[in-house]
């Protein structure tokens, strides 16, 4: 098995998880494995020959994706953890940094339950976008590689996600999927990875894990949660 | 430099405004006079002249040049109304960010990179939406956060279409008909064509007219000019009469007919259709690939934003509840310049004279009866749809009384006396933004009755548009 083929695994079943886990805790630290693999996929892209930002190294490229994956994850980290289901402010005494430990660490400790019978529809959509990202590669203009799975896989498994999702955090999940899918595509069909592109897609995904953040806080400071049942609810 | 200085200047403004976003008219009248710099600056800028910046290459085409002036004028409209009837502190900030990065949008040469810096102006305009109004108590309605987060995922999920296919598309000398149906997805679901117009009709509905004109005028404009190149590039790869450039075509089609029909309801709600359809018909004259198509085109782009201004300037009078004063009578009487103003936006919209517009719209339809008896029976149903739904604004937002006028007979004999005491009766609103929409009245005039100057920047674009050129002669 190719570097890329092992990759493309990884991706694929670390993207999986994201999509069909319903917990955004573990969700998160799935997003971080297809982060990991994204990182493998522009190294190896580098390493195949393409020009790659004249005068830079790949090892900045590759620390450039990997600083702006942890931004993004800390966003969300951040966001979940002060906006979480489990605990209420209004509960608390006072807001001050114990208080607030606390509250985090009894929301670590607190998964959602979750019933097996939740798990069928997003393993079966996962299972038609699977069969997609095979036929549609053939679509494309050139060869299909390994990496356009992947990002094939990785851009429909983000709509998908956008698309089943219960809460603003994997609203959030879906739309980081995206963005590093997107990411990953200008990587494979880029004849020159150029600096502004790169700069504007980090960017990019910045802004968007920015705006779920404060999309989050409005809702939780007007629901006390961040189900989207509670959008249509009232 | 001056490239660089028409990306600077709002950008440089959003940054100081936001530090004092607190004092929300003195920020909106900096960001409103740094947008008037800007127009200035715009005048007297090159165009056709490429320049190196961090390795990528800027260049103001003409085509280019009319629609940042249209993004100028959309973005001032809604400064100049913030001036006078505070808005959140965000506004004024994210508006001129957002307009920063929608003129980097059309001055940058990668359409991949432009693609992504409108999604950015995008991403800051869901910020615009969720903005507390001045003076807010409380926390925002979840219609509001809901109507935010559609608008989130139809940007986000075009983007994406439009990234994807922009980037098939330039990976192979062939071109890729995948990629430009993409590229059509992508900018159908920015534009809000029908059936993704759903999103911008929920944040018309939940935030002021200034702030849609902003988050949908500006994109729209900006995905415009990216459907210019990516026609531009399309004609060179694919073979002339592709399925493709017919689907392009039903799309907007479907829009131009449609959304007058489907504009029923609240009048913001009809309004903001109206404003869909107004610009489906601009794409529509895009999508003929005939000259006199895309010359209607590029003469419409002016008058579609002094029609956004103007519907924004005027909703904003006509809604804006002042203490005191009695409001017993149809708008069209009691605020007679801020209906107007509405009014002229309308017949702007549709396109009658003598205001800005006609010209745009006769070229449409002599393209369209030269493409096929079809084409132009889509534009004048759409026509006919458009106007009906411009007499049901009038008729909701200005000739209905409101419904909690007092009658003569219900006076209170104890108060009597007091009430028929001379009382000063406040202006329904100040007089600055009342002498604005005067002054973007005349302009719609002025357009309309001297459109010489803009004709010739027109046709000087039209010679860089080789997609009408390859499609010309087509059935």
């Amino acid at each position: 098995m190719t570097l890329a083929r092992a990759l493309l695994v990884v991706l694929a079943a670390c993207t999986t998880l994201v999509v069909v886990v319903r917990d955004w805790r573990p969700a998160l630290v799935f997003l971080v494995g297809v982060a990991l693999a994204m990182a493998g996929f522009l190294w190896e892209e580098a390493r195949r020959g393409q020009e790659v930002l004249v005068g830079s190294g790949i090892g900045l490229l590759v620390a450039i994706d990997l600083t702006t994956a942890a931004t993004v994850v800390l966003i969300l980290l951040t966001t979940g953890l002060s906006y979480s289901r489990d605990f209420d402010v209004a509960e608390r005494d006072e807001l001050g940094l114990p208080d607030r430990w606390r509250a985090i660490k009894q929301a670590i400790r607190l998964p959602r339950p979750a019933r097996p019978v939740d798990y069928l529809f997003p393993v079966l959509a996962v299972a038609l976008v699977l069969a997609a990202t095979l036929l549609l590669p053939h679509l494309y203009p050139y060869p299909a590689r390994d990496v356009d799975y992947a990002w094939t896989f990785l851009l429909l498994s983000g709509i998908l996600a956008l698309v089943i999702a219960d809460s603003m955090l994997k609203i959030g999940l879906g739309l980081l999927m995206l963005a590093f899918g997107v990411k990953l595509f200008y990587l494979a069909v880029a004849a020159r990875i150029g600096l502004i592109e790169l700069v504007l897609l980090n960017l990019v995904t910045i802004i968007a894990a920015l705006i779920v953040a404060i999309l989050s806080a409005l809702l939780y400071g007007r629901a006390k949660t961040l189900d989207l049942e509670t959008l249509y609810r009232e | 430099m001056s490239y660089l200085l028409l990306i600077l200047i709002p950008f440089a403004m959003s940054g100081g405004c936001f530090v004092l976003r607190h004092h929300t008219r003195l920020v909106a009248l900096s960001g409103a006079a740094a947008v008037l710099v800007d127009l200035v600056l715009l005048a007297g800028t090159p165009v056709e002249e490429p320049a190196r910046l961090l390795g990528t290459t800027l260049l103001l085409s003409r085509p280019g040049a009319l629609i940042v002036a249209a993004m100028l004028i959309v973005v001032l409209g809604s400064l100049v109304v913030w001036v006078f009837l505070a808005e959140g502190a965000y506004a004024a900030p994210a508006s001129l960010l957002l307009l920063a990065l929608a003129i980097s949008a059309c001055l940058i040469q990668s359409s991949f990179a432009a693609a992504l810096l409108l999604l950015g102006a995008a991403l800051i305009g869901v910020l615009l939406i969720v903005d507390l109004p001045a003076g807010a108590t409380g926390p925002l309605s979840t219609a509001t956060i809901a109507a935010a987060l559609k608008y989130l995922l139809v940007v986000a999920i075009g983007g994406t279409a439009l990234l994807v296919g922009l980037g098939l598309s330039s990976a192979s000398i062939a071109g890729s008909p995948f990629g430009f149906g993409l590229i059509v997805a992508g900018l159908g679901m920015w534009l809000g064509l029908v059936p993704y117009h759903v999103a911008a009709v929920e944040v018309a509905e939940e935030t002021s007219l200034a702030v849609l004109a902003v988050v949908i005028g500006v994109l729209g404009l900006g995905a415009l000019l990216l459907l210019m190149s990516a026609l531009e590039a399309h004609a060179r790869t694919l073979p002339p009469a592709d399925g493709l450039r017919r689907l392009l075509l039903g799309f907007t089609a479907v829009s131009v007919v449609a959304a007058p029909l489907l504009a029923a309801g609240s009048a913001r709600r009809i309004i903001s259709l109206l404003l869909l359809a107004g610009f489906a018909q601009l794409v529509f004259g895009l999508a003929l690939e005939s000259p006199d198509g895309a010359r209607g085109t590029l003469l419409g782009i002016l008058p579609y934003a002094l029609a956004i201004t103007l519907l924004s300037v005027g909703v904003s009078l006509l809604e804006r509840h002042v203490t005191g004063r009695p409001e017993g009578t149809a708008l069209i009487h009691d605020r007679l310049l801020a209906s107007i103003g509405l009014i002229a936006g309308l017949l702007l919209l549709a396109g009658m004279p003598p205001f800005g517009g006609w010209t745009s719209r006769s070229l449409l339809w002599q393209a369209a009866r030269r493409h096929g008896v079809l084409a132009f029976g889509v534009l004048v149903v759409g026509q006919l749809a458009l106007i009906v739904a411009a007499v049901r604004v009038v008729r909701i937002g200005l000739l209905a009384a409101p419904a909690a006028s007092p009658q003569p007979g219900e006076a209170d004999p104890a108060t009597s006396d007091v009430e028929s005491l001379p009382i000063v009766v406040p202006r329904y609103a100040p007089t600055g933004l009342r002498y604005a929409a005067l002054i973007f009245i005349v302009l719609s005039l002025v357009l309309g009755l001297y459109p010489a100057p803009v004709a010739l920047q027109v046709e000087r674009a039209l010679s860089n548009l080789s997609f009408i050129h390859a499609g010309q002669g087509r059935p």
